[in-house]
């Protein structure tokens, strides 16, 4: 564990280093500590796991690996959605892990080149980039996946919340992502948004559903849009 | 005597058949209301012991044109603007903007064609008259045939045909949901600007969220493979489309089943995984019921009764691919 945290650290020679995180690309206890001394590294600094999402979207290219994966939100444009504190839920990469099981497929927004690797699979690859560059690539693509993973969660945590922080949130990833990403992000946040979330009975949700229905329900055509009043209306029964 | 007593029988039939088509001639006049009468008012809507109040503006232009704003005065604010067929809605307090556009001519169940076909379901019938916000109105009342579907009490104006009170009853003949005029000037000039949204320059300017719904358009019926079987007596599958809904980030098959008067909703989604409590929800005369069927979250809803929703979703079935 110390290793891990020295590898966060930056302390690491680089065989070291490359050791460590094919060990803990390898081992999914290692991998949840990892994840922990981030989590309290963050907490220490007042920083939140949205913060970190933020950032990583504008995740750094494989050959530049940098003992920090979760770059530090300051190298970033803040906007003021992240700048509420919010604590990430501690079994965050549990059920990061579940859902990415659940969906090997997922694309992560990167150059062309590891686009390649992903579709084509992953391991007989690996001999032509040097097996070092592979862990490396594997790690940031892991950690890319994660960035989209938790972007697409800011995004739900929030879908519940206020809306004008959605489309901050929005605005944020068009600024640091470039198009052909984005659209990779866009793609992910797709399938994340089926992640689970607390719905409430009074929610936008049914709202939407509420206005779909309306427009082809009889009683519009009697009453107009009278009958739409159901659909805003702010009182549940 | 024998004859007297089939003459009889065949008058009293006869009169209660004339008293249904006059009915239907009150209905039809309502639903042409919409189409051609301008007012501007306040109303309440009344469900579930609440109330709440809204104004509303309705132009009919020369052309034929109908504009309406409905703008809520209770709670938070919120406006919704109907140009022809063009819905848009306002929500300041989550800075939404929600906009349905829909082609009339996929409006499934459309008044006055469908009235013939309430006959079947309900039993209309002409009652009093009273007057109401200063108007004389003639009730009409729709009274189911069996328990899946509500009764519609309408006190309709005698010269316009504008609803001035519309109300949603039980089997127990309760009044679950209600909209009443307590103010109203018909045949009123609307002003043009009167006609703006409050909120539109807002909206623009602070880049509120914009949620766009729209029905496929498409003239021929979009087979989405699901279907209800059976489906609860009385009710026809009107409309199958695969819809956008605001929110939604995939188009999801959307089924609309009507018995001429109370319309039921049906879409289908990727399961979201939501927490699914509580399942059933109300509001007004409106019953919501979600489950779960297999990888799908199905949500059934309509202006009928809580049991009637819940056949409905439960009726889902994805068609074989042998009964394509």
């Amino acid at each position: 564990m110390e290793k891990i945290s020295a590898l966060m650290d930056g302390e690491l020679k680089e065989e070291a280093a490359d050791e460590q995180i094919s060990l803990v690309k390898q081992n999914i206890e290692k991998m949840d500590h990892w994840h922990l001394y981030h989590l309290i590294g963050d907490t220490l600094r007042h920083e939140s796991a949205l913060d970190q999402s933020h950032a990583k979207v504008s995740i750094q290219p494989v050959s530049q690996y940098s003992p920090s994966l979760s770059p530090s939100p300051r190298s970033s444009d803040a906007s003021p959605l992240f700048s509420q504190q919010r604590l990430p839920h501690s079994n965050f990469n549990q059920r990061l892990r579940a859902r990415l099981a659940a969906e090997p497929t997922i694309l992560s927004p990167h150059p062309v080149r590891q686009k390649t690797i992903e579709r084509s699979g992953i391991s007989w690859l690996a001999p032509f980039f040097g097996k070092t560059a592979f862990n490396n690539y594997l790690l940031a693509a892991a950690a890319s996946v994660t960035a989209v993973a938790m972007v697409s969660w800011a995004v739900l945590e929030l879908e519940a919340g206020p809306r004008p922080a959605v489309s901050l949130a929005k605005k944020a990833i068009d600024k640091t992502v470039p198009m052909n990403e984005r659209q990779a992000v866009i793609g992910v946040s797709a399938k994340a948004l089926t992640a689970p979330s607390v719905e409430d009975p009074g929610s936008q949700y049914l709202q939407e559903y509420l206005l779909a229905h309306q427009g082809l329900s009889p009683s519009t055509a009697i009453q107009g849009v009278a009958a739409y009043v159901r659909s805003v209306s702010f009182q549940g029964d | 005597m024998k004859y007297w007593l089939i003459l009889s029988i065949f008058l009293a039939g006869h009169s209660c058949a004339a008293e249904d088509n006059e009915a239907i001639d009150w209905l039809k006049k309502m639903a042409a209301s919409n189409n051609n009468v301008s007012y501007v008012g306040t109303f309440i809507y009344q469900h579930g012991g609440r109330l709440e109040t809204s104004h509303l503006t309705h132009h009919v232009s020369p052309m034929g044109d109908v504009f309406e704003k409905l703008e809520t005065l209770d709670g938070p604010p919120r406006e919704i603007i109907r140009a022809n067929d063009k819905v848009t809605a306002y929500l300041p307090d989550s800075q939404t903007v929600i906009v349905e556009k829909r082609n009339p001519h996929h409006l499934p169940v459309t008044l006055p064609e469908n009235l013939q076909e309430l006959n079947a379901q309900y039993e209309l019938k002409k009652t009093h008259s009273e007057r109401i916000v200063g108007f004389e109105c003639q009730w009409i009342f729709i009274a189911p045939k069996d328990k899946l579907r509500y009764g519609r009490k309408f006190c309709i104006e005698f010269n316009t045909g504008l609803p001035l009170r519309a109300q949603v009853v039980n089997e127990k003949m309760e009044v679950i949901e209600s909209f009443g005029f307590y103010q109203l000037q018909i045949d009123q000039d609307v002003a043009a600007e009167s006609q703006d949204s409050l909120y539109a320059v807002v909206a623009r300017n602070e880049n509120w969220r914009i949620d766009r719904s729209a029905l496929n358009i498409t003239e021929k019926p979009f087979d989405t493979g699901w279907t209800i079987k059976p489906s609860p007596p009385g009710f026809y599958k009107k409309m199958e489309v695969k819809r956008t809904v605001a929110g939604r980030l995939s188009a999801i098959p959307h089924l609309v089943y009507s018995d001429g008067l109370a319309a039921i909703s049906v879409f289908i989604e990727p399961n979201q995984r939501k927490k699914m409590t509580p399942p059933l929800i109300s509001k007004g005369a409106i019953h919501i019921y979600k489950k779960n069927y297999q990888t799908f979250t199905i949500v059934a809803l309509g202006e009928v009764p809580a049991k009637t929703v819940m056949m409905f979703a439960n009726s889902v079935q994805y068609k074989k691919s042998s009964e394509h």
